[in-house]
């Protein structure tokens, strides 16, 4: 099982505040990571520092053996990465904004074609893939974007809270796709909120508290740990009883 | 950086920027109507209004007692006036509307036969037009009955008008037709070109920077597989051309305008001759200094919108950028003001005083030519600005920076392509500013060393200590082999020949001041001449240029890219339009020998005995006998060939030892 994420010893300093501190961790091809941990806890700095848009004071990360800093463009043909903060351009249209990325990576034209129309079908984009990317709905948005993310088949997949904000149909159409990926040999870092999606998801847990790596391991292997009977309970063990939102 | 990439970035911006219809309002709409507006619809209501007074009727009062008068025979003569008397004092002329009164103090016909001075009074409102045009009206007829009275009384005691007009004076404008036109043209339209290329560069600018940190877009592109020179020149591309298209389109529109009014003819205030007063390079220069005005603000703009964290905020810190132009654009018509090799360091200034010199037709290509070097240092210290400032990982993740986060270096100590040039345009920024005014304060020959042994030698000494470079690897002070040598020492005697070429090619009077300007360091003793001119240039000139600069741009490029940049650095450097050829080329002469030797000793002889042969050349020059260079001249063609063939042979000499070291590895 080939190791296609690399995390190691990643530490953050923001001016004086040290954001992460010495994380690591590994994802492995045909491998669902859950990165878990409240908010403020370094999941997002962790995140960005793997897609190279932030860079760590101290360790190093490698995708498919890239050093994200060193070999930046390699690597990042390697991996695609969608958060929260990454948008969508409002004077686009949804097809558009899916090719430009293509084009970004470097796609072979007849290749890029065929991808735009499999993607599109895909996540259901037809009826409103000459929209605006300004006008569509929340839903259309997180369509385009995965599809963005996912253009030059990327063989690293980096998905933080893919589902917020969504409803019910339109998250189970992104659950159901990042199973298909992983069948198809990707690794993926998936990042939500949502305890459920990742009991139901993740090969293998990792928690983020004040910048550090918890606990990871297997679902069984972190209730067997911490003693507890269901993910919930393990979280809320491990990060104390602090305000936190889940 | 992949070009083909850039493009697609380009691209993207343009077909987003061309669906915004803010921008395409502001771009192209708005300098479409607004000329038409401003100047068609300005006039025509002036027109208007004008015609409107002229066909009122003027209403004067004057006091009785002139009744039969002249007087009253020169006021009738008034278009639309209607004259009645009456008693004036300030309440009968204020109860009539628009009325003035003409009052009288004294007897008019007594005064006037007298020949004395009638004394009138005028009584108006000088709050209204119709009163205020009245006044006028009656003031010019009131001074031509004056001259008549005047006249009428010189002839009766035996004189004619000359007599009160002793000098008589008269001017005629001997300015043709294309002066006129470039002195108006030239106060209006460089300050116009720049105004609007800031205009035009500030919207994108602030769209493609904070706007996309606030639409949350910026991150987005960061983690596509490209590298962030690459982002930035496509979005600086972007940027540029649509400043440059709004200065264009502004200019053509008004002057579009403009040439309407002309033909419609008769009417048109403003409608004069537009004949193309330009000739073809002085079109070419215009747009040089366009594109590199245009890159300058296109960088600044950018740099300032990216340190806002959102659309509005970035627009009120580009306010204070529109007023810093706008002092330029002000002071540029000051009487007095032109370009001298002061004024051309002045940023914006300089530029506008340049293009105003172009459109006068009174172009010093020396002068414009440090106005191109001064905005290019410029415009790049900017760019390298705003690539700073889109490494910087605040910027990334859409956080607000402050200003110690810009200077903060990110601990990388890497000296590179991009810092070498970085380096270059604070040398040329300095040297310019500092060395000019050193050369020109203190004697030439003091500031010479000065700035020698202080900004090159200085500043070299700076960037070799700040990144901690090993001074032996990084200026290449290595042995070097006897064939090397010898093709450096036949080089350094033998490459002025050919350029002799270009010699040939320098105007006169350049050559006259280029050779006054060097007199005091040609009355120097021999030896210190050499010192001068050979030996400091020779060393820290090399540093600069075969040293840091060539040292940098190896640690990111291939041997003809650094051979070229620095050669163009180099030539860049000797500050004048008329030696940049030469220098350049003697500059990838001295780059071959340092990238094949990599010993930056061999330049620094080659570079001084080089200069040293030139100084005591003109020296000896100055007493030889002219049958000597009458030899030279005869046979030019065979000294400018025969020093091809030694530079032929100096270079092979040169290369070969390099060459066998390769094949000697190869056998290994």
């Amino acid at each position: 099982m080939p190791q296609q994420i690399l995390a190691n010893n990643l530490t953050k300093y923001f001016e004086d505040f040290r954001a992460v501190s010495s994380v690591s961790f590994e994802v492995n091809e045909g491998e669902i990571y859950g990165l878990l941990g409240p908010n403020g806890a370094g999941k997002t700095t962790t995140l960005r520092m793997l897609s190279g848009i932030l860079k760590p004071n101290q360790g190093f990360v490698k995708i498919t053996n890239f050093d994200i800093q060193e070999q930046k463009i390699n690597a990042l043909k390697n991996l695609g990465f969608l958060t929260g903060d990454t948008g969508l351009y409002e004077r686009l249209n949804a097809e558009e904004m899916i090719r430009y990325f293509g084009e970004l990576s470097e796609v072979e034209p007849q290749v890029l074609e065929n991808r735009i129309n499999e993607l599109i079908s895909t996540f259901e984009i037809s009826e409103f893939r000459k929209k605006l990317c300004g006008k569509l709905s929340t839903g259309q948005k997180q369509r385009v974007s995965l599809a963005r993310t996912l253009i030059h088949n990327p063989q690293v997949i980096i998905l933080d809270e893919p589902t917020t904000g969504l409803d019910i149909i339109a998250s189970e159409l992104i659950l159901k796709f990042i199973q298909k990926v992983k069948s198809q040999g990707k690794a993926i870092i998936f990042s939500t909120h949502n305890l459920s999606e990742v009991e139901r998801l993740c090969d293998r847990i990792g928690i983020i508290h004040k910048g550090e790596m918890k606990m990871q391991g297997t679902l069984p292997e972190i209730l067997d740990k911490t003693g507890t009977e269901s993910l919930s309970n393990a979280f809320l063990n491990l990060v104390g009883d602090e305000t936190y939102e889940i | 950086m992949r070009f083909n990439v850039i493009k697609t970035i380009f691209l993207k911006e343009l077909k987003e920027t061309l669906r915004d219809k803010k921008v395409l309002f502001m771009m192209i709409l708005l300098p479409m109507f607004l000329y038409p507006i401003l100047f068609i619809g300005v006039s025509e209501i002036t027109a208007f209004q004008k015609a409107k007074l002229d066909n009122k009727d003027l209403k004067i009062l004057v006091s009785e007692q002139v009744f039969n008068s002249p007087l009253i025979d020169a006021l009738k003569e008034i278009e639309n006036a209607e004259i009645e008397t009456s008693e004036i004092d300030i309440e009968t002329v204020d109860s009539l509307k628009n009325a003035i009164g003409i009052s009288i103090e004294g007897n008019y016909e007594e005064s006037l036969s007298a020949n004395s001075s009638a004394k009138l009074k005028i009584l108006y409102d000088s709050t209204k037009e119709l009163p205020v045009l009245a006044r006028k009206k009656v003031k010019e007829k009131l001074a031509d009955l004056n001259k008549e009275i005047l006249g009428e009384r010189l002839t009766k005691i035996g004189f004619d008008s000359s007599f009160i007009e002793p000098i008589s004076i008269e001017s005629e404008d001997i300015a043709s037709d294309e002066d006129t036109l470039g002195n108006i043209l030239g106060k209006i339209i460089p300050s116009l070109l720049i105004y609007f290329l800031l205009l035009g560069a500030i919207y994108p600018a602030i769209d493609l920077t904070a706007g996309e940190k606030e639409r949350k877009t910026l991150q987005t592109i960061y983690s596509a597989p490209l590298l962030i020179p690459e982002i930035i020149t496509g979005k600086f591309l972007l940027v540029y051309a649509v400043a440059l298209a709004s200065s264009f389109a502004n200019i053509l529109s008004m002057l579009g305008t403009l040439a309407f009014q002309f033909f419609i003819g008769e009417g048109s205030s403003l409608g004069f001759e537009l004949k193309l007063a330009f000739s073809f390079s002085n079109f070419i220069w215009i747009f040089i200094l366009l594109l590199l005005m245009g890159s300058l603000i296109s960088a600044i703009t950018m740099t300032v919108s990216l340190l806002a964290k959102s659309y509005k905020e970035a627009q009120s810190f580009v306010t204070p950028l529109i007023v810093v132009f706008i002092i330029p654009l002000v002071v540029v018509n000051l009487p007095g003001m032109e370009l001298d090799v002061t004024t051309a360091l002045i940023p914006i200034l300089n530029v506008l005083l340049a293009m105003v010199s172009i459109f006068k037709n009174t172009v010093d290509l020396q002068n414009i030519f440090l106005v191109v070097l001064t905005t290019l240092g410029y415009a790049g210290l900017a760019i390298f600005a705003s690539i700073k400032m889109f490494s910087n990982e605040n910027v990334i993740t859409g956080e607000k920076i402050s200003y110690k986060q810009i200077l903060q270096s990110d601990g990388k100590k890497f000296f590179g392509g991009s810092e070498a040039l970085l380096f270059f345009f604070v040398v040329l920024l300095v040297y310019l500013y500092i060395g000019t005014t050193l050369q020109t304060k203190l004697d030439l020959v003091t500031g010479l060393i000065l700035s020698q042994i202080g900004i090159l030698g200085g500043l070299s000494l700076l960037v070799a200590l700040s990144f901690k470079v090993d001074f032996k690897k990084f200026f290449q002070f290595n042995p070097f082999g006897v064939k090397a040598f010898f093709g450096s020492v036949l080089l350094a005697f033998s490459m002025w020949l050919p350029l002799v070429i270009f010699q040939e090619m320098i105007p006169m009077e350049y050559l006259e001041e280029f050779a006054k300007a060097l007199e005091p360091i040609e009355s120097l003793p021999f030896f210190a001449m050499v010192l001068v001119i050979g030996v400091l240039p020779g060393v820290f000139e090399e540093l600069v240029f075969r040293g840091v600069i060539f040292s940098g741009l190896k640690n990111s490029h291939g041997k003809w890219t650094v051979i070229l940049i620095s050669a163009l650095t180099f030539g860049i450097m000797h500050m004048s339009i008329f030696r940049l050829i030469p220098t350049f080329l003697i500059g990838i002469v001295l780059g071959i020998i340092v990238w094949e030797t990599k010993s930056i000793i061999l330049s620094i002889m080659t570079h001084t005995i080089h200069n040293s042969l030139l100084a005591s050349l003109e020296k000896v020059g100055e007493t030889m006998s002219p049958d000597y260079l009458l030899i030279f001249e005869e046979n030019f063609y065979f000294f400018v060939f025969g020093g091809l063939v030694l530079v032929a042979i100096g270079l092979i000499l040169v290369t070969s030892e390099n060459r066998n070291l390769k094949f000697q590895n190869e056998l290994k």
